[in-house]
Parts: structure tokens; C-alpha cells; sequence
């Protein structure tokens, strides 16, 4: 009885399957790099603008794509202050995403074509190279009341999704 | 250097240093095309090729036909194109509309060993081969050369002279008989070293083997009278053996005690 089940115990060794790995490595054939940080203009004590006439700095990003026609931009302008004083109202929200640079004239039309929705911009990238896209974050402090004193930081999502 | 910083146009000899080796390896420029989507522009932006008149070396096309205005940035590679060869550049337009800031940036490298004997670590240097002194031949100057040719001259005469006085001297002795007694000489010598050789060869050779024997039977002349002295003696000279032997042995012995 011993014996059947070592020879049992062998060939069950004998037969059992060996994992075979196979590797692979895909580039990354888009690419997210942030050029520059975006910094609040306070224009008016209840109003926080990343816009140059209120004295603010617009966000940028860069989309390197190689594959063209394969992905899209997805950009999240801020609902919120990730970081801010105690806030006791309520803060308005206005945002909007645009082309700033292109590596190819035809990446111009992106700003023809982009899809808004909330407080998201979607760009369609059909052309490979890079792509500058600036973000416009503006934060109303509600009842017209004067904002805090102290630091507010909110952060701009920058997504590049396959199509 | 931006080199569109002044004009549409700009002159290389003021953007790239005049430097031999030097070679440009990346074109990036940057303008913002301000257009009626709707309109046509066509965006040049280039360098004449300085060897060949009416080509290009660098030629960037930017269509902005039926599309809105915005700024472009293009970083182009080069494959190292010597830098002689970029003529004059220009951005230019055409269709409606504008460029504004205009942007262009050249990146270049020396190429150190363009000319390979600037370095030895540059291949295909050839060692520089020190000039040899030009060495004045002191035999050549005139005042050498007249008194060899008139050294030249003299022997020749001497020669000639020579010569001459030994056909006279021949004439009068017979050259029939000298000629007989040199061959006579030459076979007298060769007679005389055969018969040498042979004379050597049996010096070489034992008496014994050529003296003959007087008998080749010899029987035994002499006879021992008395047996016994001779077996003391042989005993006596066995004893004397044997006692060398136990010496010997006690010496070695001896060496291993200590």
C-alpha cells in the first residue's frame, strides 16, 4: 500500500504543469507632465483667479502622444480647496480648460472640437506630438463675504484616457 | 540666441559661431499665428542651403488653412548638418494672416576631430614626421669634385700605362710554357696530398691489426707448488675485507645513533 501510493505520489510529479511567464513591456504612448503651477490672484477679497488680468498664474500641462487618434485629455478644473482656512459658506466654481501650445498647427483645432461637461473639458487627441493645455480656475466665497485669511490650495486633475 | 528675435529674416553668420566642426543638431521654434479660422495661412520657417542656391537644408510647413490661430512649438532633430551649410533663415508667410513671437532656437556641437590632425586622439591622425636637415654633401663642392676628377684622370693614365708595360713584358716571355708549368704544379700537389692522405690513414690504424701472430696456442707455463699459500692469502685478503666492512658498518651505525 506504501509503495502504490510513492509510485502514485511520483507520477502525479511526473505529469504536473509548469508555469511558463511571458513578459512584456508597453511604453506609455501618452504622457502627463505638468510645465507650470497655477497660482490664485485675489482680485477681490471674496474672488480667488488663476487669470492674468486678475493677477493670477494659469496651470499648464503637457499630453505627449505618440499614438495618434488613440487617446483623450480629460481636465478637471477644482469643486474645492484641497487645503484652506475654515470656511463657513458656501464657494462658487468656474473653471474652463484650452489649448495654450501645439507641437503641430492642426492641434489647434482641438479647442473647436473639445466636449465640456460639469466642470470638465475633453479633448479629442488625433494628432501625436505634445500638446500645452491651460486650466482657468476661478472660486467665488459665498454671500459676497471676504475669503479667510490664510493659504488655499486647489489641484487640477489632468487625465489621458484610451479612446 | 533667439535668431528671429529682430526680423522674419536673420543671417546665420550672426546666429552660429564661425567655427570649423561646428555642426547643428536641433531646430526648436516657437510663434503664435494670429488668423480668421476661415482663411488660409501657410507657415514657412527656413534656412537656404548654402551649397546649392534655391534649396532648402531646413524647411518646417505649418498649415493653419481653416484653423484657428494658436501657438506652435516644434522641436526638430537634426542629423548633424554642418553649420556652413545653413544659409540664411526666414519665417515665412503665406495666406492671410500673422505671426507674433517669433522664436527660433538653434542647438549645435563642435565636432572636435572634424579635422583629425587637431588631436591625436582623433582617428586617422598621421603623426607629424619631423623635416630632415638638408645635409650638404661636402664631395660636391666644385673645388672637391675638380681634384677627384683630376685624381680620376691621373690614375687612369697610370692604368693605362700600366697595362701597356705588362703586353710588352708578355710578349717577350712564352706564355705556352708558363701555362705547362703551372699545370705540372697543380698535378704534383694533388699526387702529394693523395699519397699524405694515405700515409695518415694507416697511422690511424693499431700495429696489432697488421703485425701477424706467432701462435695462437698458448699453454700454461707456470705452476703452484704449494695450494695452501695461496688459500691463506686469499683467506687473509677476505679477512682483511670483511674487517673493512664491520668498520664501515659501525661508522654508519653510528651516524644513525646520533
Amino acid at each position: 500500500m506504501f509503495r502504490k501510493l510513492l509510485v502514485c505520489a511520483v507520477f502525479s510529479a511526473s505529469v504536473a504543469a509548469e508555469n511558463v511567464p511571458i513578459n512584456g513591456t508597453v511604453e506609455g504612448n501618452c504622457i502627463v507632465v505638468p510645465d507650470t503651477s497655477g497660482v490664485y490672484g485675489n482680485p477681490s477679497a471674496g474672488t480667488l483667479s488663476t487669470a492674468a488680468t486678475d493677477g493670477g498664474v494659469l496651470p499648464v500641462v503637457r499630453y505627449d502622444v505618440v499614438l495618434a487618434d488613440y487617446y483623450k485629455a480629460v481636465i478637471t478644473t477644482p469643486t474645492s480647496f484641497t487645503q484652506s482656512p475654515g470656511l463657513s459658506d458656501t464657494v462658487a466654481w468656474t473653471g474652463s480648460a484650452a489649448v495654450h501650445e501645439v507641437s503641430d498647427a492642426g492641434m489647434s483645432a482641438y479647442d473647436t472640437n473639445k466636449i465640456e461637461y460639469n466642470s470638465t473639458t475633453e479633448f479629442d487627441l488625433t494628432i501625436a506630438g505634445s500638446t500645452w493645455f491651460e486650466m482657468e480656475s476661478k472660486a467665488e466665497y459665498g454671500g459676497d463675504k471676504p475669503f479667510p485669511g490664510g493659504n488655499y490650495v486647489a489641484i487640477v486633475e489632468a487625465n489621458c484616457i484610451a479612446k | 540666441m533667439n535668431a528671429a528675435s529682430d526680423n522674419m529674416r536673420w543671417v546665420m553668420t550672426n546666429v552660429l559661431p564661425q567655427q570649423m566642426g561646428l555642426e547643428v543638431t536641433n531646430i526648436l521654434y516657437r510663434y503664435t499665428a494670429i488668423k480668421d479660422p476661415n482663411t488660409g495661412m501657410i507657415v514657412y520657417v527656413q534656412n537656404e542651403d548654402a551649397a546649392n542656391k534655391g534649396e532648402y537644408i531646413f524647411r518646417s510647413v505649418d498649415d493653419w488653412t481653416g484653423l484657428p490661430g494658436n501657438t506652435i512649438v516644434k522641436s526638430i532633430p537634426i542629423d548633424a548638418i554642418l553649420g556652413s551649410r545653413f544659409g540664411d533663415g526666414e519665417i515665412k508667410i503665406e495666406g492671410e494672416g500673422t505671426v507674433e513671437d517669433p522664436f527660433v532656437i538653434y542647438s549645435y556641437r563642435f565636432d572636435p576631430c572634424f579635422n583629425p590632425q587637431s588631436s591625436p586622439s582623433c582617428e586617422g591622425y598621421i603623426p607629424d614626421i619631423p623635416e630632415v636637415p638638408q645635409v650638404e654633401n661636402p664631395l660636391d663642392e666644385n673645388y672637391v669634385q675638380d681634384e677627384l676628377d683630376r685624381k680620376a684622370v691621373m690614375r687612369s693614365e697610370e692604368d693605362e700605362e700600366e697595362e701597356r708595360e705588362a703586353v710588352e713584358k708578355g710578349a717577350e716571355e712564352d706564355p705556352d710554357e708558363e701555362s705547362l708549368e703551372e699545370r705540372l704544379g697543380i698535378a704534383i700537389q694533388s699526387a702529394l696530398a693523395a699519397t699524405d692522405r694515405a700515409a695518415e690513414m694507416a697511422n690511424s690504424i693499431p700495429a696489432a691489426y697488421t703485425i701477424a701472430l706467432p701462435t695462437t696456442e698458448y699453454k700454461e707455463t707456470v705452476t703452484i707448488s704449494d695450494n695452501k699459500a695461496v688459500a691463506r692469502a686469499l683467506v687473509s685478503r677476505r679477512g682483511l675485507g670483511l674487517a673493512q666492512d664491520k668498520l664501515h658498518q659501525e661508522l654508519v651505525r653510528s651516524q644513525f645513533e646520533r
